[in-house]
């Protein structure tokens, strides 16, 4: 993983209010070459479903804009988000119709980009979330930039959901803090300098097993790669080295 | 045709549902003969049908199923985690990581098996174009063995990390890697005449275009 996801998810912590996210969310679109990065949490859930938490990197006239055209009800980013899990393009989406058509036109004079990319966050108390990124330039170089940084943006969007649910001490299914004995004794054995066949081979599981385990166990412990989470594990006291 | 439906747009395909469901309790509990509840309707559907998964179907040119895959977060409710974390060794959670169950091709199709294998591939290619696409790394599921031979002979084995049971009653929780050679693997071994066409993408049907919604 790279060295931008690093640099972002270790400014996490700094980021609890809304103007710390913004300023990471502007790191965000600085690293990744896009226009523009956003994090919204469009209900708590719970008996906190009323309340909202994000940020973004969009002109405040834009923001001001869209909630003013009642956008956010028919925006078919938000309609796309409400119901599945998988991310969506936004050229995939249905922009026909005269509010969507004025949507659009309204967005592109505000510079959020013809081109995004939607990661929808669902809680089990009906939390709901969004991470979109965006961005002004072709259809091919938009495809070979979302190819490249599609697995950074799906840790990305986790990442800042998990971490901003849990500084707003809301109750949803955040990743179980402990590791399985499974996911210590993997980590252990790579802290230890063990090469992953001979793990595989000593705890008698395939190799693509073992990537699953250390991959459950990166994102339990909140890491951005395998290095990072043997770190982080050390540094917890879940892992000895 | 391959068609993705989350669990909440179902009722706008009814005959794919239908077909669907009744195929799965086909499969499952007449011929391999798992314990599986069957509604009033012979539907063979359990909890996670009920949380919006999407189902990755394989549409016959008559609009009824011919063979599906149902997916899932493993970070929210899945399979794996509730029932099997005895066999994991605790819980798999990661955005990265998707649960695959109820892989199934309808026995109704006429063409034998090399039908049965048209189909198996273009499901499991379109496994794989999901994945590569937002950068998963990896299914999780459970399976019983004689399926371990669909997957191996179509070049995508299933890696078991444990097993529950023993003979006909064994269940075995296993990972698919996802990754270009795998896939090219798949495409070395694809059967004769797989017409696989675009591989759509996953929109829910509120928010497909509706020329896209027509085809």
């Amino acid at each position: 993983m790279s060295e931008k996801l690093q640099t972002i998810v270790d400014q996490l912590p700094q980021a609890v209010t809304e103007e710390g996210l913004r300023r990471l969310l502007v790191k965000v679109r600085k690293l990744y070459d896009l226009d523009n990065a956003i994090y919204y949490a469009l209900s708590l859930g719970g008996d906190r479903a009323a309340e909202e938490f994000g940020a973004m990197t969009y002109s405040p006239d834009w923001h001001a804009r869209y909630e003013e055209a009642g956008y956010r009800y028919t925006d078919p980013t938000v309609v796309a988000m409400q119901s599945g899990f998988a991310p969506v393009e936004w050229r995939h989406l249905d922009w026909s119709g005269q509010a969507n058509r004025r949507l659009l036109a309204e967005a592109a004079e505000f510079g959020v980009g013809n081109h995004g990319y939607s990661i929808p966050l669902h809680g089990p108390m009906g939390q709901f979330a969004m991470f979109n990124v965006s961005k002004s330039c072709t259809e091919r170089e938009w495809a070979l930039l979302i190819q490249e940084i599609s697995q950074e943006l799906l840790i990305l969007a986790h990442s800042i959901h998990t971490h901003s649910m849990s500084s707003l001490n809301i109750e949803t299914r955040l990743p179980s803090k402990t590791l399985s004995p499974r996911e210590r004794d993997v980590l252990t054995l790579i802290s230890q300098g063990v090469r992953r066949a001979q793990i595989a081979e000593k705890l008698q599981i395939s190799e693509n097993t073992l990537r699953v385990y250390l991959e459950s166990a990166r994102n339990k412990l909140g890491a951005v790669n395998t290095f990072h989470a043997v770190a982080k594990g050390v540094k917890a006291g879940i892992i000895r080295v | 045709m391959i068609r993705f439906v989350y669990g909440s747009d179902l009722p706008a395909f009814p005959r794919l549902a239908d077909s669907m469901f009744r195929d799965r309790a086909a499969q499952f509990r007449d011929r391999r003969a798992w314990d599986l509840r069957i509604d009033e309707n012979g539907w063979e559907t359990d909890e996670y049908d009920r949380i919006n998964p999407l189902y990755c179907i394989y549409e016959l040119p008559d609009g009824t199923h011919g063979g599906s895959g149902r997916l899932a977060p493993t970070t929210a409710g899945c399979m794996i985690n509730d029932h099997f974390s005895d066999i994991l060794g605790g819980t798999i959670e990661s955005p990265l990581i998707w649960e695959s169950t109820r892989f199934v091709v309808s026995p109704r199709i006429s063409g034998g098996m090399q039908a049965a294998r048209r189909i198996s591939t273009a499901l499991m290619l379109a496994g794989i174009e999901v994945g590569l696409r937002y950068g998963l790394t990896h299914y999780i599921g459970c399976y019983d063995p004689p399926m371990r031979r669909i997957w191996r002979n179509a070049g995508w084995p299933a890696e078991d990390i444990g097993a529950r049971g023993t003979g006909r009653d064994q269940i075995i929780v296993g990972v698919w890697e996802i990754s270009e050679q795998v896939r090219q693997n798949i495409l070395d071994r694809a059967p004769e005449g797989l017409r696989l066409g675009a591989i759509p993408p996953i929109v829910p049907h509120a928010a497909i275009p509706a020329l896209a919604r027509a085809a």
